[in-house]
């Protein structure tokens, strides 16, 4: 489901918050970069409200904010729904015990890792990330939850990138995004 | 039991980081937690233990009668200490049990928020990656904007950079070009200050570009470890 199709009178200013960045990190990518969102407080606010309006009360025990652009968005969305922030970041970040979960790059691997006992089983939770392109790390973040035993209400994020398909990759699973970008 | 103290004396915090040309006095509010080490094994703090050893000594006080904000304890006792991560002889400081305590993490965003709401901060400036979770809540609550401060090649488009000294080496810290601008008054904001290398590039940084830091503002401080000269 995408914000934007309901014309909420707020995602205007937040898409045109949203700067593009042709060729990084490598020629023909075309970088949605959130930090100028970030810089206009009134964008940056309609853009958590909108997040918090659609979850609260729907008894999300966890946030869960994949490093690094998902810290800036999850722990204000948690705080304003009463909800843990749970942090999913790349490996050996995290101290003490953790899990893991590989996942597939375009060429490669990378991995993301929980702390053991962040997450009970039967936890509602809510992923969260700036950007949702392939699915491939929001998979992992999926995967990480389910396998403690919580249950991934949905995924958050604020751009997607329908032409990676990355929403097919959920498996099922909900996906909420604010914008969509699509290249002409 | 050794507890680490810290003071609540603005001089000797000023005292605490590296000295550049600034436009007003800079001074690290101690809101929270020194360190306290048992005298038996150092222990691992399961995750979510209540039992804690540490003693706090001291807060940022906002009135003259230096009060004990009775949220700092509970903050306190929320962060785990792990031993020789990520090498040994290293006491980390872990917030990330902090985050999972919803009332003690909305105490410390409020916290922040209480000293800085009428200060006029127009830049709320974060450090990759745990100053990103502390500092947007703070920013939205006092209409700051927020800006990343992040490692090298992660941010898109024109940045400046800084470099500062590790224990062996040296990193870099990079800011985009234009996202502040002269006059901006700014709060940088990380989890916790060590040698206050990181902090003192953040400073330079901004002060680069003509912003006023206003402060520095962490959770945790180790006012043992020396600065970096």
């Amino acid at each position: 489901m995408s914000a934007y199709k309901d014309q909420d009178p707020r995602l205007h200013g937040i898409k045109t918050k949203i700067r593009v960045v042709p060729d990084f990190p490598k020629s023909g990518i075309m970088f949605q970069d959130i930090t100028t969102l970030l810089l206009d407080p009134k964008a940056f606010k309609d853009t958590i409200d909108l997040f918090v309006e659609r979850y609260k009360g729907k008894n999300i025990s966890v946030v869960a904010g994949i490093e690094a652009r998902g810290f800036i968005f999850g722990p204000p969305i948690a705080l304003a729904i009463g909800a843990k922030f749970v942090p999913l970041r790349k490996p050996k970040k995290l101290p003490g015990k953790v899990i893991s979960q590989e996942y597939i790059l375009e060429y490669g691997r990378d991995c993301l890792e929980m702390h053991v006992g962040a997450v009970e089983p039967g936890e509602r939770a809510l992923v969260v990330d700036d950007l949702i392109a392939t699915g491939g790390t929001l998979c992992a973040a999926m995967d990480l939850l389910e396998r403690v035993g919580a249950e991934v209400v949905e995924c958050a994020c604020v751009i997607e990138l329908p032409e990676l398909k990355g929403r097919e990759r959920l498996n099922g699973k909900p996906l909420y995004v604010l914008v969509e970008y699509i290249e002409i | 039991m050794r507890v680490v103290c810290c003071s609540n004396s603005s001089l000797a915090v000023t005292a605490t980081l590296p000295s550049f040309p600034c436009l007003g006095p800079r001074f690290l509010p101690r809101i929270a937690i020194p360190i306290s080490i048992p005298s038996s094994a150092i222990r691992f703090l399961p995750l979510r233990s209540t039992a804690s050893p540490r003693q706090i000594t001291t807060m940022a006080s906002k009135n003259a009668q230096d009060q004990q904000d009775s949220r700092l304890e509970s903050i306190s006792s929320a962060i785990r200490v792990i031993p020789d991560f990520p090498k040994p002889g290293i006491m980390f400081q872990d917030i990330t049990t902090l985050l999972l305590d919803t009332k003690a993490f909305k105490d410390t965003i409020d916290l922040f928020v209480e000293r800085y709401r009428d200060k006029n901060i127009s830049v709320v400036a974060g450090i990759e990656a745990r100053g990103f979770i502390f500092g947007p809540p703070i920013a939205l609550a006092i209409g700051a904007k927020f800006v990343p401060m992040r490692k090298p090649n992660k941010l898109p488009g024109e940045v400046i950079s800084e470099e500062y000294s590790l224990e062996y080496g040296t990193d870099k810290m990079e800011m985009h070009v234009g996202a502040v601008q002269p006059g901006d008054r700014a709060l940088i904001i990380d989890d916790l200050i060590a040698t206050g290398g990181t902090l003192g590039a953040a400073i330079k940084l901004l002060e680069r570009v003509g912003v006023h830091v206003v402060e520095c503002a962490c959770v945790i401080e180790l006012p043992e470890l020396k600065v970096q000269p």
